[in-house]
């Protein structure tokens, strides 16, 4: 059922947009260059949280948007991946959101749904503006 | 996936804040405990909503070739968890040792879980060390197979406990008890029973028949629990125990004995005190002494007649060695015996009824009865004699008996009817009677098949160019010439048989399903190493225990490097088609 149901999804996934999962080193030029926000997912297979952020969350037409309007999303599995140390995780799903520089602006352990995880990237987003205000106005 | 959709939206509307998840050393506490003098158990606590994956979790041996096994038994059900197999409980596992050499082992534990709020745990790994003495491992529980491994019939039936649930449990023994009946287990009693109740004589009813069946059931059924949790709870097998040339000897004297006096010859030869004596035994001085006399026959039966280990008895033997649990163990044999008591019920009750009234045609219903008394006597004789000698006694009775219903006098003038047909039978009894004597004398093994010698002269000129047309075993009685035998057979997969001369079911297996020849050619493929338990020494004990083996048929295998092939152990009788899928599944 759920092999099927994950081919039904991935079926219609070629069909309309998904999110463009890029390198680590790539992604941190495109924030540089986009003025965007890097969000890197730490996931690992067989994990149905992981499972219920792909397939659900981010098959969410408005939280791809969001994801594609303002975050650069990098993806790193961490049984096959080489993870950089400072991605700590207790569990997967784990999402870091980093500025182009690659610091630290937000972690976010485990799963969220759609309302969740929209209202938290959106704080992300309010969280960077104010950082930058507050950069720019010294 | 429905679980958590539901979790992570109740969460997101009561609360604003993202979940605070617990730490990996939060949320599982592996632990290791000594449970009894032989277990240990494995348990894995878990913070709350937390669940492990069932097919993550790994009990691993890090030194598998130190001399000591570890077997591994789940006592944790998995529950399904959107389209996983998980444990929301602690999942407990219980270990216990075999092999030779006190020390300490290190076992390795390795799981992988998530919280239901949303959190996958990355795979865990905790290493423990346990103290394994010389204790543990000699009374190393009965374990056909780790958990790991796929597992056997005997070990899934042994599963059904883990249930929990007492009437499901008593109700799948019931079960396996009625379908055990109809095998060689419980077939000889029938006419057992019925000839104890034919022997009591005019005084019966179906009423009366069901009461001594029902004796005979429960005292049958008693020996079957009791026997079953001494071998479960000490590995000793009473039945085997009994199935001893003086034990034999004096049970086929009581069948004899029983038959002598239902033919009535009491009256030449025997003396008086003896006849008292049998009278008393076979049931017929009065309603007390019938009642014991078959509660003892019934208990003796269950003993002595049929010792057989087919799955489901073995499946309670395990859990019973396994858990100490002898009261659900021993109630599920019981339940079992009652099941495999049913058609014993059914036909003692018609005997009762049908019995006819005294006359011209009860003593001749009495002594067909005797006759088929002298035949079990002949049976039970058969474990402890040379084949051709109890074919050859098959013969003298048949013969014999056949004279005795006058098939070499003329029909008298005018008499038809129920006379020629019972000549008729007399006729068919002497032939067959004939055809046996025959095949004592050429060395035919099966009563069923007198003629094999005939047969087996043809067919092995016409299929002397093709495959065998028969299996070979090389015969072993003891552990070391066993582990020798796998040592010469490197390189190829190995078969051995657990046979023993009493053993009803492995005289089956080798009559039938050892004979077919899509069976020949497959088991071919193997060496074949008989191990003969027949005698039940100390040597053959240590060789059943060495292997988990409650007693014979069981059937194991060996892979190119003498490891055993484990979850692919068959037990008890199976007949050639499944046989062969049984054997096409050993990889």
């Amino acid at each position: 059922m759920k092999r099927l149901l994950v081919g039904m999804i991935l079926a219609a996934g070629t069909l309309c947009a998904e999110l463009d999962w890029i390198g680590y080193d790539e992604a941190l030029t495109r924030a540089e260059d986009d003025g965007k926000i890097v969000m890197v997912m730490l996931s690992q297979e067989g994990c149905d949280a992981c499972w219920y952020m792909d397939e659900v969350v981010f098959e969410d037409e408005n939280v791809a948007a969001e994801i594609e309007m303002d975050f650069i999303p990098v993806h790193f599995d961490i049984k096959k991946d080489t993870i950089p140390k400072q991605f700590t995780y207790i569990g997967t799903p784990t999402f870091y959101f980093l500025t182009a520089q690659g610091d630290k602006i937000e972690r976010l352990n485990g799963a969220a749904n759609v309302k969740d995880f929209t209202d938290y990237i959106r704080d992300v987003k309010a969280k960077v503006k104010e950082n930058n205000k507050k950069i720019a106005t010294p | 996936m429905k679980y958590i959709i539901f979790m992570i939206a109740l969460i997101g509307s009561l609360m604003a804040a993202m979940p605070s998840f617990l730490m990996p050393d939060e949320a599982f506490k592996p632990t290791v405990i000594k449970t009894n003098d032989t277990t240990y158990e494995i348990r894995i606590e878990l913070g709350k909503d937390i669940y492990v994956y069932e097919d993550r979790v790994k009990i691993r041996d890090l030194d598998p070739d130190d001399g000591i096994d570890i077997h591994v038994k789940k006592l944790s059900k998995a529950v399904k968890h959107d389209n996983d197999m998980v444990y929301v409980e602690p999942p407990r596992f219980a270990l216990t040792f075999s092999g030779s050499g006190a020390k300490k082992i290190d076992v390795v534990l390795e799981y992988q879980g998530c919280s239901e709020q949303g959190l996958c745990y990355n795979p865990m790994e905790e290493k423990f060390t346990i103290d394994v003495d010389n204790s543990m491992l000699q009374s190393a529980n009965p374990d056909v197979s780790s958990s790991n491994a796929t597992l056997s019939e005997s070990d899934e039936i042994a599963a059904i406990f883990e249930g929990g649930n007492i009437v499901a449990i008593l109700a799948a023994f019931f079960g396996f008890g009625l379908f055990l009946a109809l095998t060689p287990c419980v077939f000889p009693m029938i006419p057992i029973l019925s000839s104890i109740i034919v022997s009591q004589g005019g005084r019966m009813s179906a009423k009366r028949g069901f009461f001594l069946s029902l004796v005979y059931v429960l005292a049958m059924a008693m020996a079957y629990t009791l026997a079953g949790i001494l071998a479960g709870l000490f590995g000793s097998n009473i039945q085997a125990a009994l199935q001893d040339p003086i034990v034999l000897t004096l049970f086929t004297m009581i069948f004899v004995a029983l038959a002598i006096s239902m033919f009535g010859f009491f009256e030449i030869g025997i003396p008086q005190s003896w006849q008292t004596r049998i009278s008393k035994y076979s049931g017929k001085a009065g309603e007390q002494g019938g009642v014991v006399g078959v509660a003892i026959m019934g208990f003796l039966s269950a003993l002595i007649v049929g010792p057989c280990i087919a799955p489901p008895l073995a499946g309670a033997l395990i859990y019973i060695g396994q858990t100490g649990d002898a009261l659900l163990g021993g109630a599920a044999l019981f339940v079992m015996s009652l099941g495999m008591g049913v058609p014993l019920l059914v036909i003692g009750t018609g005997a009762g009824k049908f019995m006819p009234r005294p006359g011209g045609w009860m003593t001749t219903v009495t002594k067909v009865f005797g006759v088929m008394m002298l035949g079990i006597a002949i049976w039970m004789l058969s474990r402890i004699i040379p084949e051709a000698v109890s074919m050859f006694l098959w013969a003298v009775l048949l013969i014999v008996s056949a004279v005795y219903m006058g098939v070499l006098e003329p029909l008298k003038e005018g008499t038809r009817g129920f006379n020629a047909l019972f000549k008729g039978f007399g006729v068919v009894i002497l032939l067959y009677g004939v055809a046996l004597l025959y095949g004592a004398l050429t060395g035919a093994g099966n009563p069923l098949n007198p003629l094999e010698q005939l047969h087996r002269d043809h067919t092995s000129v016409a299929s002397s160019s093709r495959t065998a047309h028969s299996v070979v075993f090389t015969k072993v009685y003891s552990l070391q010439e066993l582990e020798l035998e796998i040592a010469k057979a490197k390189g190829k997969r190995v078969l051995v048989d657990f046979y023993a001369d009493w053993c009803t079911s492995c005289k089956e297996l080798e009559h039938v399903t050892f004979k077919d020849p899509h069976v020949i050619q497959k088991m071919n493929e193997f060496v074949l190493i008989q191990a003969d338990v027949t005698k039940n020494g100390d040597p053959q004990k240590a060789l059943m225990k060495a292997y988990h083996i409650f007693g014979p048929p069981a059937i194991l295998f060996f892979d190119q490097h003498g490891a055993i092939i484990k979850g692919k152990a068959i037990v008890g009788y199976k007949a050639p088609r499944e046989f062969l899928e049984l054997l096409n599944a050993v990889e």
